[in-house]
C-alpha cells in the first residue's frame, strides 16, 4: 500500500513538474518549441499558404496540406517573421498584429493599432523591439513617421516624427520620400531614402539619395548627404534584404534603380558602404554590380560572412514588359566578394518572381529557393566550403511561388 | 432574351408572357449585389451617397432633385408597396437607362474628383481612381473592350474576357491592347506604366501587387482602400 502511495506521489510529483516546465517553456523568452522554417508559398490560383517545417535539405511539402493560415486572407509577403512570431499590419484596418502558430493556425497573440500608416521599412531595435518606419502624411515632403513597438506586450512606446530634407519648392513634382534602410550603430540611427516624382504615367526615384543621420534615441538630426552615384538605396526589406553591417562594423546598402523599384534604369545598381564611425557613405567605395559581369539590375542582396554575399539579379534580355517581370523566369543568383568585387554566378535554373526572400544561411550551408517552370519548385542546397549546389525539399501540389522562407527560432 | 426598359416596364405593369416574365426574373435574381464601398472611417459614408444621388441626377436632365426624404401621413402599407413599386420601376428604368445611354452599351465616365468612381455593368464592375477615364463597351455576356488612363479596378461578377485599350492619347494607332481572362470573385489592377513601350499596360491580379514598385503599389492600395 505503502509502495503504492509513493508510486502515487511520485507521479503526482513528475505532473507538476513537466507540466509546470511546459507552461515556462511556453511563456519564457527564448525557448521557441516549434519548427525550425516557414515557407510562404502562392499557388496557381493565387491563393497563399504558410507552412512549417524543420526540414529544408530533402523530401516534398505540399504546402495546401500543411497551411497555418487558414484563417488569415489577407496575408501577404510583407510579413515580419521572427522567434516563431509572425507581425502582420492589415493596411485596411489598421491593426498591427503578433500571431503565434498554435499547431495548424495562427492565433493572435497581441495587437497594436497603427491606422494610416504603411511599413516602408523596419528594424530590429533588439529582440523585442521594433522600428518601423512611413511618410508623415501630414508633411508629405518634409518629415518620416516613426512608431517603436515593445513587441512581447505589443505597446506603442513612441509615435513620432523625424524631419528630414526640405523639398517644398518642388513640392509639385516631389511626391514623398521612401525610405530604404535603416541602422543604429550605438547611440546614431541613419537611414537611407529617395524622393519619388510623379510624372504622367510614371514614377521614378529622383536623381539624388539621402543620408541622414540622427542621434538615438533623442532623434535629433546630426546630418543629411546626398550622393548621386545611384538611387533608391536599400530596396524593400519588408520582403527581402537590400543592406547589411559586416564583422568589422561597416555597413553595406545595395541601391535598386531598376524598374521594380527606383524605375530610374539609366542609373547603376551598387554597393556602398558607411564606414562604421561614418555618418556618410565612403566616397572611394563603389562596387557597381550593373557595369560588372552581371551586367544587369539587382534587388536583394544577402551576406554570407567572410566577405561573401549573394545577389539575385533580373536579366533584362529576358523579358520585354513590365508584365513578364513577375511572371516570367530570369533572375539569376551571384556569389560576389564585397571587397575583391570577384563575382561567379551560381548554376542555379532561372527564377521567377519580382520580389522574394529566399536565402537562409546555416554556417557553411545556404538554402536558396528557386520557381523554375523547367525544374520546379525547390530549395537548393549551397555549400560555401564546396560550391556544391544540390536540390533539397521539394514544394509540390499547385505550388508556384515560394515567396517567403524564414528562420523561426 | 434581351432585357430593355420597354420590357421592365412591361414587366411591372403585368404585361409580360410568362417567358417574358422568367427572363425578366432570372436578370433581376442573377444580378449580383453591388459590393459595399468601403471607406476610410473618418469619411462620410451618408455624404458619398447623396454625393452619388446628385451625380445621378445631373446625370439625368429630365428629373428634378428628389426630396431626400418622404414622410407618410400615416403608415398606410399599401401606399409603401405603390410607393416602393414606383421607386422601383423609377431606378431600374434609370439604370436601363443608363446602361443603353450610349451607343452599342458604352458606357464613359471621366473622374475628374478626388474619389474613386464606379462603372457597374451587368457582368463587370470597373472602378476609377482619382483622375482617370474609362470607356467600357460590353460585347456580350462574358466579354467586353474597356479603353482607360490612369488606374482602374476591375471586378468581375463572372469568367469574363476583357480586352484592355490604353486610352490615354486620341490616337489609337499605335495603341497597346491585351485580352485578359478575368475570373470570378478575383480583382484586378490596370495601370497606365510605361517602360519599354511607350504606351504599356500592366494587369496584375489585386493578389500580386506587392510586385509592384512600392510607390505605386501604395497609390493604388490608397486610391482603392485595399
Amino acid at each position: 500500500m505503502i509502495g503504492y502511495l509513493n508510486q502515487l506521489l511520485l507521479f503526482v510529483i513528475f505532473l507538476i513538474v513537466t507540466g509546470g516546465c511546459t507552461e515556462n517553456q511556453k511563456s519564457g523568452a527564448g525557448s521557441y518549441l516549434g519548427k525550425k522554417y516557414s515557407l510562404f508559398v502562392m499557388d496557381k490560383e493565387g491563393n497563399t499558404s504558410i507552412a512549417e517545417t524543420n526540414d529544408l535539405s530533402k523530401g516534398k511539402l505540399d504546402p495546401s496540406n500543411e497551411n497555418i493560415l487558414k484563417d488569415y486572407k489577407g496575408f501577404d509577403r510583407d510579413v515580419i517573421v521572427k522567434e516563431g512570431y509572425y507581425y502582420k499590419l492589415n493596411y485596411k484596418t489598421g491593426i498591427f498584429t503578433r500571431f503565434k502558430n498554435r499547431g495548424n493556425s495562427l492565433e493572435p497573440v497581441g495587437e497594436i493599432s497603427l491606422k494610416r500608416f504603411f511599413i516602408e521599412n523596419y528594424l530590429w531595435i533588439n529582440d523585442s523591439t521594433l522600428l518601423l518606419f512611413d511618410m508623415d502624411k501630414k508633411n508629405r515632403n518634409t518629415a518620416l513617421r516613426y512608431v517603436i513597438v515593445k513587441t512581447r506586450d505589443m505597446q506603442v512606446v513612441r509615435d513620432s516624427s523625424l524631419l528630414i530634407i526640405s523639398l517644398n519648392t518642388h513640392s509639385d513634382a516631389y511626391i514623398k520620400p521612401n525610405v530604404g534602410f535603416s541602422v543604429i550603430r550605438g547611440k546614431v540611427l541613419i537611414l537611407g531614402y529617395n524622393y519619388f516624382i510623379k510624372e504622367p504615367e510614371r514614377y521614378k526615384a529622383a536623381d539624388t539619395t539621402y543620408i541622414a543621420a540622427f542621434t538615438y534615441p533623442s532623434m535629433e538630426l546630426l546630418s543629411i548627404s546626398k550622393d548621386t552615384r545611384s538611387v533608391n538605396p536599400g530596396g524593400e526589406n519588408m520582403v527581402e534584404p537590400g543592406s547589411f553591417t559586416d564583422e568589422k562594423g561597416d555597413f553595406y546598402y545595395l541601391t535598386c534603380p531598376g524598374i521594380a523599384l527606383g524605375n530610374s534604369p539609366n542609373k547603376p545598381t551598387a554597393l556602398f558602404k558607411i564606414k562604421k564611425n561614418e555618418l556618410q557613405p565612403d566616397t572611394s567605395y563603389f562596387f557597381n554590380i550593373s557595369a560588372s559581369p552581371i551586367q544587369n539590375h539587382a534587388y536583394s542582396i544577402y551576406y554570407l560572412g567572410r566577405r561573401k554575399a549573394i545577389v539575385r539579379s533580373e536579366r533584362k534580355d529576358l523579358f520585354t514588359r513590365w508584365d513578364d517581370h513577375w511572371r516570367i523566369p530570369h533572375f539569376e543568383f551571384y556569389l560576389v566578394d564585397v571587397d575583391t568585387k570577384e563575382i561567379t554566378k551560381l548554376d542555379l535554373p532561372l527564377d521567377k518572381g519580382t520580389r522574394r526572400q529566399c536565402v537562409l544561411q546555416e554556417g557553411d550551408k545556404v538554402y536558396i529557393s528557386i520557381n523554375s517552370e523547367s525544374e520546379g519548385n525547390y530549395i537548393w542546397r549551397y555549400d560555401l566550403k564546396t560550391g556544391r549546389l544540390a536540390k533539397g525539399l521539394e514544394l509540390i501540389g499547385s505550388t508556384d511561388f515560394i515567396l517567403r522562407m524564414d528562420k523561426l527560432d | 432574351m434581351k432585357i430593355d426598359r420597354t420590357l421592365i416596364e412591361k414587366y411591372h405593369l403585368g404585361l409580360c408572357t410568362e417567358e417574358e416574365r422568367f427572363g425578366v426574373e432570372d436578370w433581376l435574381l442573377n444580378d449580383e449585389r453591388e459590393e459595399e464601398l468601403l471607406l476610410p472611417e473618418e469619411e462620410d459614408k451618408l455624404a458619398y451617397k447623396e454625393e452619388i444621388w446628385n451625380a445621378v441626377i445631373s446625370d439625368v436632365p429630365s428629373l428634378k432633385p428628389a426630396p431626400k426624404r418622404i414622410y407618410f401621413e400615416y403608415f398606410n402599407i399599401s401606399r409603401l408597396v405603390a410607393a416602393s413599386l414606383i421607386l422601383g420601376i423609377l431606378g431600374i428604368g434609370l439604370a436601363v437607362w443608363k446602361y443603353n445611354s450610349t451607343k452599342e452599351g458604352t458606357v464613359s465616365v471621366i473622374n475628374s474628383t478626388p474619389d474613386r468612381e464606379k462603372i457597374d455593368m451587368q457582368d463587370i464592375t470597373i472602378t476609377l481612381a482619382s483622375q482617370s477615364k474609362a470607356s467600357v463597351t460590353p460585347k456580350d455576356r462574358n466579354s467586353g473592350n474597356i479603353d482607360f488612363c490612369g488606374i482602374i479596378m476591375i471586378s468581375p461578377k463572372k469568367d469574363f474576357e476583357l480586352t484592355i485599350k490604353e486610352g490615354c492619347s486620341s490616337s489609337q494607332s499605335n495603341a497597346t491592347n491585351e485580352t485578359i481572362h478575368l475570373k470570378k470573385g478575383n480583382t484586378y489592377i490596370a495601370v497606365n506604366y510605361r517602360y519599354n513601350l511607350e504606351k504599356e499596360l500592366i494587369v496584375v491580379n489585386e493578389r500580386n501587387l506587392i510586385n509592384l514598385p512600392p510607390i505605386l503599389q501604395r497609390e493604388i492600395m490608397s486610391q482603392f482602400n485595399i
